[in-house]
């Protein structure tokens, strides 16, 4: 609808009284958006040598089961040891991400892999997060082909697997990031970034909250230190 | 649904205060969010820091609005969405309409949408053949149940389980009919799978959006139970519906907003699930939908945005002002006839739908003040309810009797020398009524405080007169 959008836009001008021209708020805009620079950041977002405890403590405050692993080797032994306990079937889909394709699943012969997109009959899943943010315990997953985001979604169980150097203050550092990884200052988004902090839950039903709305029952972070 | 019945405001008041399963309900509404709200800022310092930086943002937004709906467009466009610009509700009710049809779709499962809700568009959608089904399980019951929203992040607030249960044993007729359905949880777990069906058949996905990101041409979506990454992510075509004003500058921005909004909203720091989509499925990937599609609203907001009341355009919609406001604690959303309670729909609702139908809203407060001091952009609202009922007054929207009161009152205002005069005969003569008793049951033109309560007789002399004779202040000089 062309006419509407002539109509909006110039009744947003008429408001802001910009001019039909709006040179001065066109570089208004154009140096504020080529600058992106953050706003304030609170203290507990602060990038520096304690954000992985503190990306744990906010994390397993948000609900999440948080594990450490040196090495992918030792993923599939907590995998298993979590299935067990949850009382869960050995099925996991996992994405194609070099980091999970790494995973040597043979020591853990009870469990099935298998890949690709997330199926509904889905009941545990993982796949690699670009970054971890201290100051909320959040979990930042991208899409791509490697990592589908049905996986986030559709299981009872979702593992993210973050390395560790990749944990972060704020959302603000984790998106520098991105740019960085875009090789330019304007980012690439992918076409969906999913910010995970805990279990899926709701309180609509009398305000009694309770885990496992739509999305994931229960949610593992494995925090992955490299060898 | 969302049915217009705001001139019904004082008949529904009387019925929600006397509604003694929804006073039961209301009744916990206190302990709920608002102390979880207390909980979350004690451990951030910098909240009313970020509050300020808040309001910043959005204040350059609207001030810039123009330039930055343009730069979103074209990034939309860019990354291979569509964007869909709307006038007033009926454009944006055939605009999505089209967008189903052009996808042979069936049945539309939906995400919370205050738009969707604004728009009404599920009643649209159903007139037409198209299945809309709510998948926020607090919009998934009162769908069931065909009523309008009580909260605009708690939807069903108004119920209790046993109101659910008795619902879901209704609407599920395939299940069992002597199931148990005591608790919650059993409750929860029955939508879950009901909705699991819904969400893989479903043809188009139909969100609302938090933010519009500028920069990316990304939309943000905030939610708690994941329904809205199996609304956008699954279906072949997702529809995204926003007002204009949800405009934010850059990712960084959109930080600083999220660091507000949850925990203004359910005192979490963050919610579980905040997303940013930008665009349709990629060439390789493996999910997401083929078509993405923004549907641009105005609705009123570009005259707001002309207006005395540009503040409210900052509202980022958390509910801080609804959770502590207590005129809704009192009667519940419902009461207010619309989709939009509480202060700031006492604000926004006069703004859309026009003074006429909406008198009693701004009327509907204390102005004392809670929802300015929570809101987490700022917004004077009980000045935005003051300049509403001074635009009523101008417009002779107020009833007649209460300006021809409050023109007498303000002729003796001017005139300080026949106020005093007469407050001093009054004081004197209700001193002198005020019997044995010292207070009244009944007063002429007073019945709105002597129907429930006596009134205390005055002691004899006006204040004023009582103030000239006090003693003299020891340390001297006047107040």
């Amino acid at each position: 609808m062309t006419g509407a959008r002539e109509h909006i836009l110039s009744a947003v001008r008429r408001a802001t009284g910009t001019g039909a021209a709006g040179a001065g708020a066109d570089d208004t805009v154009a140096s504020r958006l080529a600058a992106h620079a953050p706003n304030l950041r609170p203290a507990r977002a602060a990038d520096n040598a304690t954000v992985v405890s503190r990306f744990a403590e906010e994390a397993v405050r948000a609900g999440t089961d948080v594990r450490h692993a040196t090495g992918v080797d030792e993923i599939p032994a907590i995998i298993a040891a979590y299935l067990r306990e949850q009382n869960m079937p050995g099925g996991i889909r996992v994405s194609d991400d070099p980091i999970s394709t790494a995973i040597p699943w043979v020591n853990e012969p009870l469990i099935s892999v298998s890949t690709g997109a997330a199926d509904p009959g889905d009941t545990a899943s993982l796949s690699v997060a670009l970054s971890g943010i201290a100051e909320t315990g959040t979990l930042m997953m991208n899409s791509s082909p490697e990592n589908p985001t049905m996986l986030n979604y559709l299981p009872f169980l979702h593992v993210g697997v973050l390395p560790e150097s990749q944990i972060v203050g704020s959302l603000e550092s984790a998106w520098s990031i991105l740019r960085r990884q875009s090789g330019s200052e304007n980012t690439a988004m992918p076409r969906m970034i999913n910010l995970i902090t805990g279990p899926s839950r709701t309180a609509d039903i009398e305000q009694e909250l309770l885990m496992g709305a739509h999305g994931p029952q229960k949610h593992m972070v494995i925090i992955l230190k490299e060898k | 649904m969302s049915q217009i019945k705001t001139e019904r405001f004082r008949e529904n008041t009387r019925s929600a205060l006397a509604d003694r399963q929804l006073q039961a309900v209301l009744g916990k509404f206190a302990d709920g969010f608002p102390v979880k709200r207390a909980q979350a800022i004690a451990r951030l310092p910098e909240f009313d820091a970020l509050r300020d930086a808040a309001r910043d943002i959005k204040n350059h937004v609207l001030e810039n609005l123009g330039p930055y709906l343009e730069q979103f467009e074209a990034q939309v466009i860019a990354s291979g969405g569509q964007v869909h610009w709307c006038r007033d509700a009926e454009e944006a009710r055939q605009t999505v309409l089209s967008i189903c049809k052009n996808a042979d779709a069936r049945t539309v499962t939906k995400s919370k949408s205050m738009i969707g809700e604004e728009v009404d568009i599920n009643d649209f959608l159903e007139d037409n053949g198209i299945e809309p089904v709510e998948t926020d399980l607090g919009e998934y019951i009162i769908q069931l149940r065909r009523e309008p929203p009580s909260h605009i992040i708690a939807p069903a607030i108004h119920l209790s389980k046993q109101q659910v249960a008795e619902t879901f044993r209704e609407k599920h007729a395939d299940r069992a009919a002597d199931r148990s359905l005591e608790s919650p949880r059993v409750m929860l777990d029955e939508a879950r799978e009901e909705l699991r069906e819904q969400f893989l058949g479903a043809d188009v996905g139909l969100s609302g959006a938090n933010m519009l990101v500028a920069e990316t041409g990304s939309i943000a979506t905030v939610s708690n139970e994941g329904n809205i990454e199996l609304t956008c992510g699954l279906p072949r075509v997702h529809i995204a519906m926003a007002s204009i004003e949800k405009i934010v500058p850059t990712l960084e921005d959109a930080a600083t907003i999220l660091r507000v909004l949850a925990r203004s909203a359910t005192g979490q720091d963050m919610s579980v699930y905040t997303s940013f989509i930008t665009g349709p499925r990629r060439p390789d990937d493996l999910d997401g939908p083929e078509e993405f599609h923004v549907v641009l609203l105005d609705n009123g907001r570009t005259e707001l945005l002309a207006s005395e009341f540009r503040d409210i355009l900052r509202c980022i919609r958390c509910g801080a002002c609804i959770n502590h406001c207590p005129v809704y604690e009192a009667i519940g959303g419902h009461a207010y006839g619309w989709i939009y309670p509480g202060p700031m729909g006492a604000v926004l609702t006069p703004g859309l739908l026009g003074m006429e139908t909406t008198q009693h809203h701004p009327n509907a407060s204390t102005l004392c003040g809670r929802c300015e001091s929570v809101c987490p952009m700022r917004i004077p609202l009980p000045d935005l309810l003051r300049k509403w009922r001074t635009r009523q007054f101008g417009a002779e929207i107020t009833p007649t009797a209460s300006r021809y009161g409050l023109k007498v009152w303000a002729y003796f205002a001017r005139h300080p020398h026949l106020y005093r005069l007469i407050t001093k005969t009054g004081a004197i003569f209700l001193f002198a009524a005020g019997g044995r008793k010292r207070r009244f049951r009944h007063l002429p033109f007073a019945g709105g405080w002597t129907d429930a309560r006596d009134l205390p007789a005055p002691q004899g002399r006006s204040f004023m007169a009582q103030w000239r004779q006090r003693p003299p202040r020891r340390s001297g000089g006047r107040l």
